[in-house]
């Protein structure tokens, strides 16, 4: 009776660690099977280098571009602002900052992540767009800079642990001999702690780039969600994931629309498959 | 001007600009909060708590289906993610040091990287479209698919923090190692295993986008688990994008208290973590 229980208990936990690669899986396969059907009737090509989205026009166009252009618009736009920031605040975490502000200032980190985005796109909505508006003399401030800053905040608490946990365990040994040495406490940090903490960093901004992509609710929200091809941030844009959060419920279950929408998921997953092998190369090369 | 004023010099603006991007980070989060602070609480009042709510020009309402629609699909989801969860946390931690192991904990990392909205079309093609209608459960394996690789990765780092030499003891004295992980390891560690489950809850508390084709959201009380149910995030989102200040007062109120949910959450189980690794460290 015992053996029995054991076995039981064995095998549950073994299935319980299968769930994760299962679902996964599944997830992959299901986008597959519905997103595939598009290609059918509408080529890969046009999908992917097609220059205009109209899902519900006759005929209707299926090209992503446009939505591809302002995923990558917005988060280029929030990488450029958060990774200098994001890796400056986890410099002084770890190596500049007393012992208490420290512990604050993780502790002040660690909330910023768990806002709502619904909370931070609507914030983002009331006083963010207006601003953008009244200072570049925009007709909207519904913009993909507006995208880019919020997102900014969103993927910082990721890129600040991340890169702060890499520098933390870089071995107390370089910095000392850095520092007896005769080096400042920059010069330090600069050629020795960045450099020999420098994957983990990678995978720090790869894994903050991740959480952009994949956010949806402050974008749809303060991006604009029109979805025409940018040709400046001061232009409102639409991503890749506001477009399924904006057309899904209104697309016929096996229409061409819905298998289009299922096209773009495929393209979202691939996307965070890539990020997260390239983060976890970064994070094992040791 | 010598080279050991110019390095001082340098040394000195580089470690102010390191202090002025902590600011920059930190500033949002305190004025963020302040901001739904001053707009919300002036909207709380009772009937918040246990009104429906109203049509368009009629004032006054709540979001009582709101407040239960959440705190009905935190309780669903914890009945099937959290038994997953810690499960497979004590997989990888007691049998995960092997190539297979790795696997769990990278496909783990992807399914949290998996934008949110991928998981709640997963939800809707796996539930939503077979059934026919949107409901309760449905958001809730959405949700459940979320906070599993959290709960799995801090139930598997609580787990390796657990003193060899108690193990040790547990199998020198002769019971299986089943039986030790079941009632000596998890036993120990179960301080740390449920702030990282309130801390996953923080997580799935505030979750949108994988609610939108699942839970659908609800003008009123709940009718059971195969129907729509609403839900705070939903009901902020839905309220935020109208143009009646009426609804947008109601939105800053449930952000005040969505977000003061999820702060007092994640301050108890900061806590209760910090004092667990102070105790197991001191052994």
């Amino acid at each position: 009776m015992r053996k029995f229980k054991e076995f039981i208990v064995e095998k549950l936990i073994l299935i319980c660690g299968l769930f994760c690669i299962l679902v996964v899986v599944l997830i992959f396969i299901f986008l597959l099977k519905e997103g595939l059907t598009l290609f059918k009737t509408v080529p890969l090509s046009h999908f992917l280098f097609g220059k205009n989205w109209y899902p519900i026009s006759e005929p209707a166009q299926f090209g992503i571009l446009p939505l591809i252009l302002g995923s990558l618009l917005v988060t280029v736009g929030a990488a450029i602002i958060s990774i200098p920031i994001g890796v400056g605040c986890a410099i002084y975490i770890a190596e500049v900052a007393p012992l208490k502000t420290k512990e604050i200032l993780k502790a002040g980190i660690e909330l910023l992540a768990a806002i709502p985005s619904v909370v931070l796109g609507f914030i983002g909505m009331i006083t963010l767009v207006p601003w953008i508006k009244t200072i570049f003399k925009l007709p909207t401030g519904l913009t993909a800079l507006s995208g880019s800053i919020m997102l900014a905040f969103m993927a910082m608490p990721t890129i600040v642990s991340i890169a702060e946990d890499a520098l933390y365990s870089v071995p107390k040994s370089y910095k000392e001999g850095a520092l007896a040495l005769g080096a400042t406490r920059w010069q330090t940090i600069w050629r020795v702690e960045l450099s020999a903490a420098s994957s983990g960093i990678l995978a720090a901004v790869m894994l903050g780039i991740g959480r952009v992509i994949g956010e949806t609710m402050a974008v749809m929200m303060i991006t604009g969600n029109s979805a025409v091809i940018p040709t400046s941030i001061l232009e409102p844009v639409r991503t890749l994931t506001a477009t399924i959060a904006a057309e899904m419920g209104e697309a016929v279950v096996g229409s061409e629309h819905y298998f289009a929408l299922f096209a773009i998921g495929i393209v979202l997953f691939l996307i965070s498959f890539a990020i997260n092998v390239t983060a976890d190369m970064f994070l094992h090369k040791k | 001007m010598n080279i050991y004023k110019r390095r001082k010099i340098i040394n000195a603006f580089m470690c102010s600009a390191t202090f002025i991007c902590a600011t920059i980070t930190l500033l949002p989060l305190i004025s963020i909060f302040i901001y739904v602070l001053s707009k919300g609480a002036s909207s709380l009042n009772i009937s918040f708590f246990t009104h429906l709510p109203r049509p368009v020009g009629e004032p006054g309402g709540g979001m009582g289906n709101a407040i239960l629609g959440t705190l009905t699909l935190i309780g669903l989801t914890c009945l099937w993610a959290i038994p997953v969860g810690v499960l497979s946390g004590v997989y990888l931690a007691e049998f995960g040091n092997n190539k297979f192991g790795a696997v769990v904990r990278f496909s783990a990392d992807l399914l949290n990287g998996v934008p949110s909205i991928v998981i709640g079309i997963f939800a809707y093609i796996l539930f939503v479209v077979p059934m026919k209608t949107f409901s309760a459960l449905s958001g809730a394996f959405a949700l459940g698919l979320i906070m599993i690789p959290t709960v799995m990765r801090t139930t598997e780092e609580i787990l390796l923090l657990v003193p060899r030499t108690i193990r040790e003891a547990a199998l020198a004295l002769g019971i299986s190692q089943f039986r030790m992980t079941i009632s000596i390891v998890l036993k120990t560690a179960l301080p740390g295993i449920v702030t990282g489950i309130l801390l996953a809850i923080a997580r799935i508390a505030g979750e949108t986008a994988p609610l939108l084709f699942t839970a659908l959201g609800n003008e009123f009380w709940q009718r059971g688990i195969m129907q729509p149910i609403a839900a705070m995030p939903l009901q902020i989102f839905a309220y935020a994008i109208s143009p009646f200040d009426d609804w947008h007062r109601q939105a800053w109120a449930a952000s005040f208290v969505l977000i003061t949910i999820i702060f007092l959450m994640n301050f108890i189980s900061r806590l209760v973590i910090y004092l667990q690794r102070k105790s197991l460290k001191a052994k």
